[in-house]
Formats: structure tokens, sequence, C-alpha cells
């Protein structure tokens, strides 16, 4: 036998076929990884831009209050002499933060009861959940987080735990629906008949078709909570004066709407921008993640 | 169809009463919630304590937009406060919905019809996908903005008898610009809702079949797309309904517009919570009666819908 047969049919070591695999995978499915980078990339310079920027006080110029957009100051200066673009970078990151923690949190904990009704397995734990999860629907979201509001106060923590069990409820009601679903999948119904616990069954043939589509729930809910947050923070709840995100900036720019318009405009357009830049990336990972797009028949 | 109608409405009115339970588990939490804070009178107060106070509640001056006709005048109660708001509220509302059911459903049917443009479509209806996540208290500050520097219109702000006591159109003509509003909010969403629809309907198993027998275009769109995706341009307004009366009661208040939605907001604000709570029930009250309107559309307009509703068979429960 020539030498390179051999070469070829010898097994790679344990390592190489390892490195093989996740190269191939990077390669291949590499989309993902771009979606992340750019999540990534959005999270952190404006993180950066928190913790690097000059905070407001220091910048501020009372000399030249309410300068216009100009060269030196592209959003402007406010009342009190201060940079608008650097207040609305770092009040941005507060807004982006706050919204990606209640997703997250309330996103965790309706996986989890949703999980709970799984390892149950009864028809009946299904329909509760559904019917439980539709309570808060009877009623749009934002007159409960009024309500809420007007009880709880001010404060990034409040806000993060007063918008994450809405996501929580939602997100209850749709991982239950998928797994209803999955009861009746092939695999499923063998696993079931080979007589797998509930626990293994819900381990091995759930959770791996959950990532892609909670991955895509979430990227899809992100930029709903961001504004339904800053709605919050504009209307006198939210984050607080300790750290004022988006809505409080432009509510404070709303008092001063006719003599200085752009402390109002140019903090709003930053917060359009990134609700609509976190709606594009969470169509682009649910195209990818939840629901691929399927040819067109005719 | 009438055992369906009748089955709708015993659901409608189990809605509205769970409706009340919620809005008053909210309240109930939210005084909680102030109690743990130490703040308010009312923090002593429990939910229902609170509604029972509404008929001979009284609210605040600054509250208020019913003239009280000088000092010896009673204050307004909050259900007369509620009242007076409603018609306002009503139009922009009714504006709003209108316009929203003339066009959303249309533009989508379109635009699953005509799906094979692809981008060059995607591109034509981005500005109303783009204002789906237009802020919408941004948004009212903008209308404001132009109100007063290119029209010289003075806003509504502290004028509320400018739109109470108006006469013929003219509260229509002063519903419009929140009414926009709070429609574009939706529009693109409704669009795409019922574009994605129709595409899932236009890969069943049956539109392939029909297509390879050479059916094709608009018959086939139509006969055997369209009928049976009929679920979402009937139900797409009940859906959306929530998400439209939350950029309401925002716009109403950025532009001080005497609704309901200023009412909440002014309440939660001022931690009055009987206001709250008659507001947050009268803004809530249409989601399960347009709930209710959108199934009976479906049940009349698919067929499958009138079969008794089965839970998918689960083959093998009596294996485990």
């Amino acid at each position: 036998m020539p030498k390179s047969a051999k070469r070829q049919n010898r097994r790679r070591p344990r390592l190489r076929r390892a490195a093989g695999r996740a190269a191939g995978r990077l390669w291949l499915g590499w989309d993902p990884y771009l979606l992340l980078g750019c999540y990534a990339l959005v999270f952190g310079l404006l993180g950066a831009a928190h913790i690097l920027l000059p905070s407001a006080k220091a910048a501020a110029d009372g000399a030249r209050a309410w300068l216009a957009p100009n060269v030196s100051h592209w959003f402007g200066l406010d009342a009190a002499g201060n940079d608008l673009l650097m207040r609305s970078l770092r009040a941005g990151a507060v807004s982006l933060w706050m919204a990606l923690l209640a997703t997250l949190a309330g996103g965790a904990a309706g996986l989890a009861a949703a999980a709970a009704v799984a390892l149950g397995g009864r028809d009946r734990g299904y329909r509760l959940l559904a019917k439980l999860c539709d309570l808060p629907a009877l009623a749009p979201g934002l007159i409960l987080l009024f309500i809420l509001s007007a009880g709880a106060g001010q404060g990034f923590w409040i806000s993060v735990a007063l918008l994450a069990p809405f996501v929580a409820v939602f997100a209850a009601g749709r991982a239950a629906a998928w797994f209803f679903d999955w009861e009746i999948a092939g695999d499923v119904l063998a696993a079931r008949t080979l007589g797998y616990s509930r626990a293994r069954l819900v381990w091995e043939h759930y959770v791996p078709r959950l990532w892609p589509r909670v991955t895509a729930l979430a990227a899809g809910i992100l930029p709903a909570v961001l504004l339904a947050q800053a709605g919050l923070s504009f209307s006198g709840f939210g984050a607080g004066a300790e750290a004022p995100d988006l809505g409080r900036v432009v509510a404070e720019g709303r008092a001063h709407l006719f003599e200085a318009p752009w402390v109002a405009f140019c903090p709003g357009l930053m917060l359009w921008t990134f609700t609509l830049m976190l709606a594009m990336l969470g169509w682009a990972v649910r195209r990818t993640a939840g629901e691929p797009v399927v040819e067109r028949v005719f | 169809m009438p055992s369906a109608i009748v089955r709708g409405v015993l659901r409608l009115i189990v809605r509205l009463i769970l409706t009340a339970v919620v809005l008053l588990a909210a309240v109930q939490l939210s005084l909680m919630l102030a109690r743990g804070q130490g703040g308010g009178e009312a923090a002593g107060a429990d939910a229902l304590e609170v509604a029972r106070a509404i008929p001979a509640g009284e609210v605040p001056p600054g509250l208020s937009i019913l003239e009280n006709g000088g000092g010896n005048a009673k204050p307004a109660s909050w259900i007369d406060e509620a009242l007076a708001r409603a018609p306002g509220s009503l139009r922009i509302f009714g504006l709003a919905v209108l316009a929203a059911l003339a066009t959303g459903p249309a533009l989508g049917t379109l635009a699953g019809r005509h799906r094979r443009l692809g981008l060059a479509l995607e591109g034509l209806l981005s500005p109303l996908f783009a204002a789906v996540w237009l802020p919408a208290f941004w948004g009212a500050c903008l209308v404001a903005w132009v109100q007063v520097a290119w029209w010289g219109h003075p806003g509504f702000a502290d004028a509320p008898g400018a739109i109470n006591d108006a006469r013929g159109l003219e509260p229509w003509w002063r519903a419009l610009p929140p009414a926009v509003l709070v429609t574009l909010s939706m529009l693109g969403w409704q669009v795409r809702a019922v574009s994605g629809g129709l595409k899932r309907a236009a890969r069943a198993g049956h539109v392939r079949a029909a297509h390879a027998q050479g059916l094709a275009g608009a018959g086939l769109f139509y006969r055997h797309v369209f009928r049976n995706a009929l679920e979402a341009p009937a139900r797409c307004l009940d859906r959306s309904l929530p998400a439209m009366l939350g950029t309401q009661i925002l716009v109403e208040w950025v532009l001080r517009f005497p609704g309901l939605g200023t009412l909440l907001v002014d309440s939660a604000r001022e931690a009055q919570f009987p206001g709250m709570l008659v507001a947050g029930a009268l803004l809530a009250a249409p989601s399960p009666v347009f709930r209710f309107l959108g199934e009976m559309l479906h049940a009349a307009t698919d067929l499958r819908a009138r079969r008794p509703a089965a839970l998918a068979p689960d083959p093998v429960g009596s294996l485990t």
C-alpha cells in the first residue's frame, strides 16, 4: 500500500478533529457569529461610551447654553451647556442596557415556567399556562405599566423589574405553544414510546430545538421593550435623574421645544435609530435562526 | 353560527370581567409597592376601596378639565371627569381604527399578491415599517413643533375647551394629528402580518398542487391562497389594538389632548389611584370587544373555524 493512502486512512488526533469541527461550524454558519458581533458592537460600544465619555456635569459649559448643532457640537448644547451628543450616548447606553436586562430576565423566567409545564407533560398544564399568559393581554401593557410605576417609583432596577414580567408572560406563552407542538414531533413520539423520562425528553429533544427560536424571540422583543421603557421614562417614570435615559433626555427637551427644538429632536432621533437598528438585527436573527426564508412557489 | 355568537358573547363577558380583575390586581400591587416605599395617603387603602370610592371621589383641580364654576361649586367626580374626556379619546381611536382597517389589510394583501417584486416592494413599504419603531412621544413632539412653527397653531396645551366646546367637524379635525400618529404606529406591522400570513398560505401543499396543474397568477392567489389566509386580515386589528392604545395614551399626553390617556398619565404622576383605575378601565375595554369582533369575523370568513375546536390528538398518550 502506498504511503499516502496510509496517511489518508489514519485517524486524526482528537484535538485536531475538534478544531476542524469548530472551524467548519464557524465557516459554514458564519451569519450567527456576524449577528452576535453586531450585538456585541452595539452594546459594547455604548457600554464603553457610558464609562469613558465625560459625564454631563464635567462637560457642561454654562457660558454657551442652548447652542444649536454645529461642527464642534453635532447635537448642540442644552440649557446647562451640556454637549447633547455625549449626553445622548450615555443615556442611550442606560436605555439599551435596561431593555436588554429586562428582556433577558423576563425571557429566562418565561422559559423556566414553560419548561416546568413541559416537565409535567399534561395538556391541562399547557392550557392553564396559555390562559394565564393571556390575562395581561386583556389590558394594554402600557396601562398596567403606568399603574405599577405609580406605586413603584423611579430607578434603574425598578424599571427592569417592572418590564421583565411582561416579557416573561409573553415568552412563557410562546414557549408553551412550541412545547405543545413538539409533543407530537416524530422523534419525540419515538422517545416517548421508548420510555424516556420527561426530564430527558425536555433536555435532549426540546432544548436543542428551543435555542434558535428563543434567540429569535428575544431579538424581536428587545426593540419593543426599549420603546416601552423610553415611553415610561418620558412620562416621568423610568431610570430617574441619577442615570437619565433617552426618554428622560427627550422629556427635558420637550420643555424647551420651541426655544431650542434640537434638545428634544437629537436624542429622539438617536432613540429611533437605536430602535430601528435593533429591529433590523432582530429581523435578521429571526430569518437566520427562527424562521429561515422558504423559497417562493409561484 | 348563532351558537358561535352566543359562545363569543359569553367569552366577551368573561374577558371584560377578567380585564377588570387584572386592573384591580395591578392597582393592588401598585398600592403595596407604594406602601413598601412609605408613600402617599392612598397606601393604606386596598384596590376594592379605591374602586368603591370612585363615584364619590373628587378630582383634584389640577387634573380636571371640567369647569368648576367658582369656589362654591362642587368639584367633579372621577366618573364625570372620565365621561367628559371619553369622547375626545373615542374620536382619536375611531379615526385611527378606521384608517388602519381601510389601509392595513389592503396594503398587506397587495404586498402578498405582488411578493414577486421582492426587494423593490420592501423598499416601497420600508417607511411604514420604520414608522412602527418611531417613538410615539417623540413623533408627537414633532407634530406639536410643526403645528406651532409652520402653521402657527397653538396646539392643545391648556385649551381643553377648544376641543370639548367645538362644534361641527372641528373636534374631528383636532383629533386628526394624534390619530395619524396612532395609525402609523401600527400600519407597518399590520401590512407585514397580513402579507406574512399570505406568504405562509402560498406555501401550502394544495397551492403547490394547483400550481403544478397549471393554475397561476391572480386566480391561484385569490382562489386558493387568499381564502385560506383570511384569518390574517380578519384578526390583524384586534392583535394590534393594545399597542395602538398604548401609543394613543402617550400621544394624548404629549399633545395635552383632554382625553383618557392624559388622565391616566397625569393620575399616575400624581399617584391618584381612582383616576388610574377609571381611565385604565375605559381604555382597556375596547381590547376584549375588538377581540370578540375579530373572532366573529374569523368565524364568518373561515370555514374551518366553524368546526368545534379540537386539540391535537396525542397518539402515544396511552403508552406513557
